[in-house]
């Protein structure tokens, strides 16, 4: 038995739950929508062909969503660029502050964390792709059609980013351990070999966690979604 | 089927000249448009909400809820004074665009 009331608060909820919008917005698009039925109503539709009518031209849940979204840009550039810097920041400072800092720089495992992981995603999803996410997630929705799908594949970059990433840590530990082996004859170079193992973990987890994580957010943030 | 860009580019001088005859509210906005065009401009009304929150961020107008006749709060739009400027000088833009379109299509071939 369809009770027009229910449909609505029905209809509030899913905007509520899938969107950004705040009440205000919602009372507004409401109103709407019941003058809308009425108008239909007058037609002689009846209550459930009125409110899917108006439901339908009001338009989809994400397409709506999207449309306040774009005035709404919630994180500027600066304050997500600001944010990576400071985390990286204070972890340089502590790093320094223990009076070795040059220690946590070793520019070959550097090299490797980052190429593996820029290297693996160039495979997986080509360069455009990785790039178009890139500007999505820092600039925050453009012009094109924000779908469902293009979010998707923008996350899927940035979650195999953050799974390269900590890989990378792991296939550095592992050739760190190779070289220290290949090495054992000369005592100096067990150092280098460690410091591969155990630094490409570290750049990996940040580059993992302080970055990758952080891309994926910025992409979800304009539009509050149960994904 | 007027295309995309046009319509989205026509929305906010739309808005506000409509708004220049008094305060009005989206459903009577998107119908006014409606019976002006004779149909040609149907909005999506959900797109038009969104129009509504630039124009008033943007301070070309004003919005407060009032409470309508049948008792349910609705939001009334309303021109401000820096809207009605920005709507002159849309007003200059377009007829710019159209003048010269229209000289342009006015030309035949065989003019002397």
């Amino acid at each position: 038995m369809f009770e027009l009331n229910h449909a609505i608060d029905a209809w509030r909820r899913r905007l509520d739950q899938d969107t950004a919008l705040d009440a205000d917005e919602i009372d507004e698009l409401e109103d709407h929508l019941r003058m809308t039925i009425d108008a239909r109503l007058v037609c002689g539709l009846d209550e459930q062909e009125a409110f899917r009518q108006a439901a339908d031209r009001l338009g989809a849940t994400h397409l709506l969503a999207r449309e306040y979204a774009k005035g709404k840009q919630t994180m500027t550039l600066l304050s997500k660029v600001s944010g990576t810097a400071f985390a990286l920041g204070l972890l340089a400072l502590a790093a320094a502050a223990g009076g070795s800092g040059s220690v946590f720089l070793h520019l070959p495992s550097l090299l490797f964390v980052t190429g593996l992981v820029a290297g693996g995603l160039w495979a997986a999803f080509g360069p455009a792709l990785v790039v178009d996410a890139l500007k999505v997630s820092l600039r925050g929705p453009d012009g094109q059609s924000q779908t469902p799908e293009r979010r998707e594949l923008h996350l899927a970059v940035f979650r195999r980013g953050y799974h390269l990433a900590w890989a990378s840590g792991v296939v550095g530990t592992i050739v760190g351990v190779i070289l220290m082996l290949a090495n054992l004859a000369d005592p100096s170079q067990l150092g280098s070999g460690i410091a591969v193992s155990l630094l490409t973990v570290l750049y990996g987890a940040v580059l993992a966690e302080l970055v990758f994580r952080n891309l994926s957010q910025w992409v979800r943030t304009p539009l509050a979604t149960t994904a | 089927m007027i295309s995309r860009k046009l319509v989205a580019a026509s929305t906010g001088p739309l808005v506000l000249s409509i708004l220049s005859h008094g305060p009005s509210y989206g459903y009577a906005i998107i119908q006014e448009v409606r019976r002006l065009s004779d149909g040609a401009l149907e909005w999506t009304d959900g797109m038009l909400y969104p129009v509504l929150h630039r124009l008033e961020r943007e301070g070309n107008i004003h919005a407060e809820w009032q409470v309508s006749r049948s008792g349910r709060k609705r939001r009334y739009y309303r021109l401000t004074a820096s809207g009605e400027q920005s709507l002159a000088g849309e007003r200059q833009e377009w007829a710019t665009v159209t003048r010269t379109l229209e000289n342009l299509w006015g030309e035949s071939p065989c003019s002397n």
